[in-house]
């Protein structure tokens, strides 16, 4: 009886033992359902950059998801994700690479390399516009292939792209004032349209209408402006202006339904995109914050990030539909663009 | 290029990166600092009598001053500056990579905080405040002293972190002097010197100059590879520099003239960080300085003076691939500093010291070429109220066109607490500034020229032994702990407007230990030297204007909590050998604290032979860098070589052979 109880003992604990030295299994890097993917870019030149998910399901944020999976760094100034089906591509600027990665378990499916400070990057039917900071083209990424198969050439650096009706709206931001449109079946310039000093951001509405966010210059050169454009007569319809040089506004995003705007102006400002003036009120004041980037997530809500003093762990901070703050979660370093993840 | 996917599939296992949040430190408010290299000792320890007039001794300052002699920069002929401060003393040397930019801290303050002079004349840039050690060649000084802190109020204006003086002090009756030397070491290194001294009773003069290249396509280890962790080559990394310098010097009586030229050329391709894969923007840059002083000094019984003027002229020209990035920067400063001593009495001395310097710069991102001009002048009294106790107290006053800069001082004292001077006790307070550079008041955009004088004030104690046996014997110890609190530290950050400026933003609380000990023994025919240093810097932020600041009370990024180096050397009549290993503990990258570089040791050793022929003798030496082949990176993402190799060999002629020259 006594040999059979320590031979038991033993059993448990060689068990208990063996699963101990056994490798763990992989833990669940996020949770599934809708959320915000955040990419932290990292400070400059550190190759430090991260991807990070918060999770509306949990209200928890679940950070370095893409090195917790692959065992190395995502790269230096991850800068943008597209998201095509179950696959994600981070766009890391200064690393000049973009990553595929499965969305479900962040793991690197490939990697492309080589690219000249790449900026963001649009998809259509299977092909990925790239634009850049320092090349006058934007290359074509063959999502199948995972290889460059073309290029656009637009003259001069892109930053911010939408896609519609099968054209590619490009905006030249640095230290350019136009948007180019190319016809993507045929790859031709279409037009070239003024709108501004350095359009940095824009977006499609419900209505189809292009809004373009235009700072006025690093220097303060112009007066900042939201232009709307027809997409299809491609015309300005209105143009919206600040109220003087000093003002910087950015981030111009739009929320899922497309009949609301949202921009960063000492805070975050909403505007319809009926409306025919800029906001003067500021639906959530900055306060003591430094917002860097935002987006509008479901519900009314709105996600922004602070990257404190840029050499450190900055915050996500999520407010609900009527500007009160509900979560606020530390993110990576320089926590940068927010893509909504429906579920 | 673009490499498809399949290369790069990567199924590596899940490994945990866990990035724990900031250690919390022991805060060691009372910390010795021990030590000494023989090296760093002045030659007499039995010191009787205190100079009141003239600059006081390393030894016998308040703070801590310690000085690398001629015997101590020949033993390290064929490494660079920068490797023999990290080590050989406790300055942080932070590198860009193996050829790039290399600046020097003390006392966890960042490299724009330490004033580097060639024969006082400052090397800061005008621009970025730094000094780039990478360019400055062994063969710039014959000797290099190092004063940590801000207290020396010696110079036209201040810093808060320490300062490196190098200087090339003329040797009268030394006779006719040529050597030429040639060297050749990993990674295509090529190196060359050739210098010419006549050293006459009243006369003396010197012309050197160098050169040296090298592809610099070393190999490192990327860990960030898309493929894994994987060998690579460095690109875009190659160097390529050269230079002249001369002294002149005439004395007679107590008065002596001298004159010092030097030219400095550099071109260096500027690789790129590594991150996932290694980049390359086509980086380079240029860097042509020319350098001149002219010095006047009068040591009499009473009266000492000195005059010194000088004027530099820096031109950078920076390259990429995209040619609108391009910029040329160029600065120049002419300097005039007068310096005047009295013995009033036995006991008490007076020094006042005034000098002006102007400043101009030109940049790319300048809205136009800026200038700045700066007068100071301090007074200093020394008074030995006791034989073995020597008090000084100097205050100096700044002015600076549309800058308010407060009176500062420093109040110490040393205290020889043996009679032969063996032991002494060292002690001083003081409150210096730093004026902002000029890439912090004038960038386009973000500078701020309305900056405030970043200031510290702190103070330190010190004991210092030194033992200088009959037989030759040395030992020396010193310890040293120091507070200060550094305020107005300058940032650049965002605002609300997205573009980075810059603010007197944070302050910092500075503490730490420093010790230094050396030894040197004669056994039989062989003479051994060993020395080693140790710092414990805790630089700590202790404010911050930042909201939801969580840096407060983190380390400052690249500033190592412990630096330790020990340094061995042996030799007799034809041979020298020696081994040095320089040790860092972390240094964080960020200024929470979450992310850091780990701590990291860097050997080298060294063996040469000399074979003395009559006049001539050939020197034959051999170094090894990173003797284990460590991978190290002192600035995250721009990896050091791996082990590398350098022979050099040197031709010697002499005039007037030293029948009792000893080898080391």
């Amino acid at each position: 009886m006594k040999m059979k109880t320590y031979c038991k003992i033993i059993t448990a604990l060689t068990l208990l033992l063996a699963s101990a030295c056994e490798p763990q299994e992989k833990p669940a890097s996020y949770p599934e359902g809708e959320g915000f993917f955040v990419l932290n870019e990292g400070n400059y030149l550190a190759g430090n950059g991260t991807i990070s998910f918060y999770s509306l399901e949990t209200g928890e944020i679940y950070n370095d998801l893409f090195g917790t999976v692959n065992g190395r760094a995502l790269g230096d100034i991850p800068s943008f994700m597209a998201v095509e089906g179950s696959m994600g591509y981070i766009v890391v600027n200064n690393s000049g690479t973009i990553e595929a990665i499965d969305m479900a378990t962040m793991e690197s499916l490939g990697t492309v390399t080589g690219l000249a400070s790449p900026r963001q990057m649009v998809i259509n039917e299977m092909k990925g516009y790239i634009s850049s900071l320092q090349d006058g083209g934007i290359k074509v990424l063959d999502l199948d292939g995972m290889a460059v198969s073309d290029e656009i050439e637009v003259g001069s650096s892109t930053e911010a792209m939408v896609i519609s009706a099968g054209r590619l709206f490009a905006a030249h931001w640095s230290a350019g004032s136009t948007i180019t449109v190319t016809d993507l079946a045929t790859g031709n310039l279409i037009r070239t349209i003024s709108v501004g000093l350095e359009p940095e951001s824009m977006v499609l509405d419900c209505n189809g209408k292009l809004w373009v966010l235009c700072t006025g210059g690093w220097q303060g050169e112009e007066i900042p402006r939201i232009v709307r454009i027809n997409t299809s007569t491609l015309e300005k319809e209105a143009e919206l202006q600040f109220r003087t040089v000093d003002d910087n506004p950015s981030s111009l995003t739009c929320n899922a339904a497309g009949d609301t705007l949202y921009y960063l102006d000492e805070g975050v400002r909403r505007m319809q995109v009926t409306a025919d003036a800029l906001p003067s009120g500021v639906f959530i004041p900055a306060g003591d914050r430094l917002f860097y980037k935002l987006i509008a997530g479901p519900r009314g809500m709105v996600a922004v990030t602070d990257a404190i003093d840029y050499q450190q762990k900055g915050d996500l901070l999520i407010y609900n539909s009527r500007g009160e703050l509900i979560d606020t979660e530390q993110a990576g370093i320089i926590p940068g663009y927010i893509h909504y993840m429906k579920d | 290029m673009v490499k498809r996917s399949s290369d790069y599939i990567n199924r590596a296992s899940v490994r945990c990166l866990i990035l724990s949040a900031t250690a919390l430190f022991l805060f060691m408010t009372v910390a010795v600092r021990a030590a000494a290299q023989d090296s760093f000792i002045e030659d007499t320890v039995n010191i009787s009598a205190v100079t009141v007039t003239a600059r006081a001794s390393a030894r016998l300052s308040p703070y801590t001053v310690v000085k690398m002699d001629a015997e101590l920069l020949s033993r390290h002929e064929g490494g660079d500056l920068a490797s023999l401060l990290q080590s050989s003393s406790n300055l942080f040397v932070r590198r860009n990579g193996n050829q790039g930019l290399a600046s020097v801290s003390v006392r966890g303050m960042s490299g724009s905080h330490t004033l580097v002079t060639w024969n006082d004349l400052p090397l800061n840039s005008p621009g970025n405040g730094f000094s780039d050690f990478a360019i400055i060649p062994l063969m710039a000084a014959s000797t290099v002293r190092i004063t940590s802190g801000g207290s020396d109020l010696d110079d036209i204006s201040g810093y808060i972190g320490g300062k490196v003086e190098l200087a090339t002090d003329p040797e009268f009756d030394t006779g006719m002097t040529a050597d030429v030397s040639l060297g050749a070491g990993s990674y295509g290194e090529l190196v060359s010197s050739a210098s010419f001294t006549l050293g006459g009773p009243r006369f003396y003069g010197r012309l050197g100059a160098w050169s040296g290249k090298g592809t610099n396509d070393f190999r490192f280890i990327n860990k960030d590879a898309p493929e894994g962790t994987r060998h690579e080559r460095r690109s875009n990394a190659s160097f390529a520099s050269g230079g002249i310098m001369g002294d002149l010097a005439y004395h007679k009586g107590n008065s002596r003239v001298s004159t010092h030229l030097w030219f400095n050329d550099a071109d260096r391709e500027l690789p790129g960080p590594v991150t996932t894969v290694q980049q390359d923007f086509g980086e380079r840059q240029t860097d042509r300085s020319f350098r001149g002083v002219m010095k006047y000094s009068l040591d009499g019984d009473r009266l000492t003076a000195g005059l010194t003027a000088g004027g530099s002229h820096d031109f950078n020209r920076y390259y990429h691939m995209v040619s609108s990035n391009n910029g040329d920067n160029s600065s120049s400063s002419l300097m005039l500093k007068m310096r005047l001593g009295y013995r009033v009495t036995g006991k008490t001395g007076l020094v006042l010291n005034a000098g002006d310097t102007y400043e101009r710069a030109s940049a790319l991102n300048f809205e136009s070429r800026e200038e700045r001009n700066a007068f100071s002048a301090s007074v200093a009294v020394r008074y030995n109220p006791l034989p073995r106790l020597n008090l000084l107290l100097q205050v100096r006053q700044v002015a600076v066109t549309g800058v308010k800069v407060a009176p500062e001082f420093t109040a110490g004292a040393s205290w020889m607490l043996s009679r032969n001077g063996e032991h002494l006790l060292k002690m001083s307070l003081s409150r210096n500034t730093k004026l902002a550079c000029f890439n912090d008041l004038y960038w386009i955009p973000g500078g701020n020229p309305d900056l405030e004088p970043e200031t510290s004030a702190g103070g330190e104690l010190s004991w210092s032994f030194a033992e200088l046996r009959p037989s030759g014997d040395r030992n020396t110890l010193d310890l040293s702990i120091y507070a200060s609190r550094v305020e107005d530290l300058i940032q650049w950050i965002p605002g609300q407007s997205g573009l980075w400026h810059a603010v007197n933003l944070r302050s910092v609380n500075v503490s730490g230990l420093e010790a230094r000990a050396g030894g040197q023994r004669s056994p039989g025919r062989w003479k051994l030297n060993g020395w080693m240093n140790y710092a414990f810097t805790r630089s700590v932020i202790a404010g911050s204007d930042i909201a939801n600041d969580r840096s407060v009370g983190s380390q400052l990024i690249y500033a190592p909590l412990h630096h330790a180096n020990i340094n061995l050397t042996a030799g007799r009549e034809w041979l020298r050998t020696g081994l040095s290993a320089a040790w860092e503990s972390r240094r964080f990258t960020t200024s929470d604290n979450t992310e850091w570089l780990p701590s990291s040791i860097m050997t080298e050793a060294f063996a040469g032979a000399i074979f003395p022929v009559g006049p001539v003798k050939l020197q034959a030496d051999l170094r090894v860098n990173n003797l284990f082949g460590i991978p190290v990176e002192s600035v995250r993402n721009y990896p050091m070589p791996l082990r590398t190799f350098k022979i050099r060999l040197t031709l010697t002629w002499s005039g007037k052979p030293n029948e009792n020259e000893n080898v080391l």
